[in-house]
């Protein structure tokens, strides 16, 4: 099964389960395979395969001209990359690692962001790659880079924390007309604990819908990517050992955000907790805590609280990047409190 | 729009422009109506001629989307040439060499139309941009071929942009096609002029060329009466193209689904104190 696959994509033709990086290269392979107006760029994805390997292999089957390899010049790519959606292709942009796409920031806000509303015709491209801290990689190579484009009208931005979410999802952003950054968890990457079985070629999950990870009664925490999973193990200790059913609601699309699923659990519950690995001011959770300020003021029993990274680039010492990074402690805290309010 | 004359921009599939601001002779070049380019300004996305691509901006990026654009053209193998028109200075970015050395470095078919630094220019951007006296010097640095022409000369600047145009198709890669000098306020129509004069068909006469100018007044006059003749293309979601999200976020409005103050929203409300 999977004969001339390379591992990585060959997951499910083999009944296997697959890790968050399958999923992402499943997806790559399956839309190429599907359109071929869909391309690959990026620094070192073809003959190297890229840094995390989610491309190797795809050169041999897609050849040089669908899996180019760019000079190291995000910006330039980008741009290149705007230019061919024009055209009709289909183009997905690796980031290297996501932090580097700041380079990027001026073409993607300014031009591609914008083509669809001064009459330069729609952008159909993804610009994915892995986000994240917790790998004591420093603050170069463990951004979360939602909120440097969360202000910016014209752009999607999916942020999966599961493997079959990761597959579904980048799919969809593929066939999406609208440009999409999407962003990957390197954390959640190789992780054996979220292994699972992938859906076939027809998974496609829409973007803009939110999934309730968890249910309960007691209190919501409204999260995305990695610590969607700490957001399980605060559940679980909560559960056990305080009695207190805790709602999670995966938001996996933070642009557009789904305000329904926010408030529909919101009238529930009552009580809610916003929980991401991005910085806490100027973090999504404000925006998350202002639209229900907005739209279910009357249905909340307490404060809308957060529980982020602090204000501070990842620090390279481990012992300081713990300290930044939100725990599953903070979460069991906070909820204790709010649930106490 | 000298260089531009040696595109095809009429037939389907033909070749693109990339423009940095949307010159009604690019539109007309490429088989748009002034009627068209009219509505096109005004919002209606539909009337911009397919060959076009723009206003393009900010004017670093116009390199990197036309090399973009030049690269699907020979991913899929078609001989379509790209050019894009770079304004005076952009060369001074970093995105402008990026775009150029990744049109260099996949072979492109791209023509990159600037003008050469200009001493003597008001703007700092041509003035003081670079130290060099002719950006065919940037071209060695890339390994790509760079060709001149006199700004206010259109024939020799069709005559270079068609050398430069057919090289791009053939397959060499990008061109850079330098204008030297500054063309003069009349773009280039009275060294044509003059020209046309020396040859055997001649200029045209004062009173011939009064009646021409006339008419296209009168061709743009209706044309602008006929874009706007229905209210125009104006409408609110020519704005925010087709989104239907832009306003829902907003529960004050009128009509908005349950305003914070509705009886609906209130009944049931709050576990502790609704």
């Amino acid at each position: 099964m999977g004969e001339g696959r390379p591992d990585q994509v060959a997951r499910t033709v083999r009944r296997e389960p697959a890790t968050f990086l399958e999923a992402v290269a499943e997806a790559l392979w399956e839309e190429m395979e599907r359109d071929e107006s869909v391309f690959l760029l990026g620094e070192d994805i073809g003959v190297y395969g890229g840094a995390f390997k989610v491309t190797r292999g795809f050169r041999d089957r897609f050849g040089a001209a669908r899996v180019v390899d760019t000079p190291i010049s995000e910006a330039g790519f980008t741009g290149a990359a705007a230019g061919a959606a024009h055209m009709g292709l289909r183009p997905v942009v690796e980031m290297q690692f996501m932090d580097f796409v700041s380079p990027a920031y001026d073409i993607i806000t300014n031009y591609i962001a914008t083509s669809r509303y001064r009459g330069s015709g729609p952008q159909p491209l993804v610009i994915r790659g892995p986000v994240g801290g917790g790998n004591r990689a420093g603050p170069f190579h463990s951004q979360n880079v939602e909120m440097a484009f969360f202000h910016t009208p014209g752009l999607k931005i999916v942020y999966p924390s599961t493997p079959s979410d990761a597959k579904g999802l980048l799919k969809a952003a593929i066939r999406d007309d609208a440009p999409v950054i999407f962003e990957e968890h390197k954390g959640l990457y190789r992780s054996p604990e979220i292994r699972e079985p992938l859906p076939d070629d027809n998974h496609v999950v829409p973007i803009g819908k939110a999934r309730t990870a968890r249910a309960g009664e007691d209190l919501t925490i409204v999260t995305y990517g990695a610590t969607v999973h700490l957001s399980h193990g605060a559940a679980e200790i909560l559960s056990d050992r305080d009695g207190v059913e805790v709602e999670i609601l995966d938001l996996r699309t933070l642009l557009p955000l789904d305000d329904d699923a926010i408030v529909e659990s919101v009238r529930r519950t009552n009580k809610v907790l916003v929980v991401h690995e991005d910085t806490r001011t100027g973090g999504i959770a404000g925006e998350i805590a202002a639209r229900i300020n907005e739209k279910a003021f009357e249905w909340l029993d307490g404060p809308v609280l957060r529980v982020t990274a602090a204000d501070a680039p990842i620090p390279y010492a481990g012992e300081l990047e713990d300290y930044v990074l939100p725990t599953t402690d903070d979460i069991v805290t906070a909820a204790r409190y709010l649930v106490a309010y | 729009m000298g260089a531009a004359a040696p595109l095809d921009l009429t037939t389907p599939a033909g070749d693109l422009l990339v423009h940095p601001r949307p010159p009604p002779a690019a539109h007309f070049l490429a088989g748009g109506s002034p009627e068209d380019y009219f509505r096109w300004v005004l919002g209606d996305r539909e009337r911009r001629p397919p060959a076009l691509l723009g206003p393009a901006a900010p004017l670093r990026s116009l390199v990197e989307v036309a090399a973009g654009a030049a690269l699907a053209f020979r991913m899929r193998d078609e001989a379509r040439v790209a050019m894009v028109f770079s304004p005076p200075g952009t060369h001074a970015s970093g995105a402008w060499h990026e775009g150029f050395n990744f049109a260099a470095v996949r072979r492109c078919p791209l023509v990159v139309v600037t003008a050469a630094p200009d001493p003597e220019a008001k703007r700092a951007a041509p003035r003081r941009g670079t130290r060099l006296k002719t950006l065919r010097d940037v071209c060695t640095a890339y390994g790509v071929a760079g060709r001149g022409a006199d700004a206010a000369d259109v024939t020799e600047i069709h005559r270079v942009a068609s050398e430069a145009v057919g090289a791009a198709r053939r397959g060499a890669g990008v061109q850079l096609l330098e204008l030297r000098g500054r063309p003069p306020a009349d773009g280039g129509i009275r060294a044509l002029e003059r020209r046309l004069s020396e040859s055997e068909e001649g200029a045209l006469g004062e009173e011939e060329g009064e009646r021409v100018a006339a008419e296209v007044v009168r061709e743009v006059e209706e044309a602008w009466e006929r874009a706007v003749s229905d209210g125009g293309p104006m409408r609110p979601d020519a704005a925010w193209a087709g989104r239907d999200d832009v306003r829902s976020m907003e529960p004050w409005r009128p009509g908005a689904e349950g305003g914070p103050r509705s009886l609906d929203r209130l009944s049931g409300a709050g576990k502790g104190r609704g």
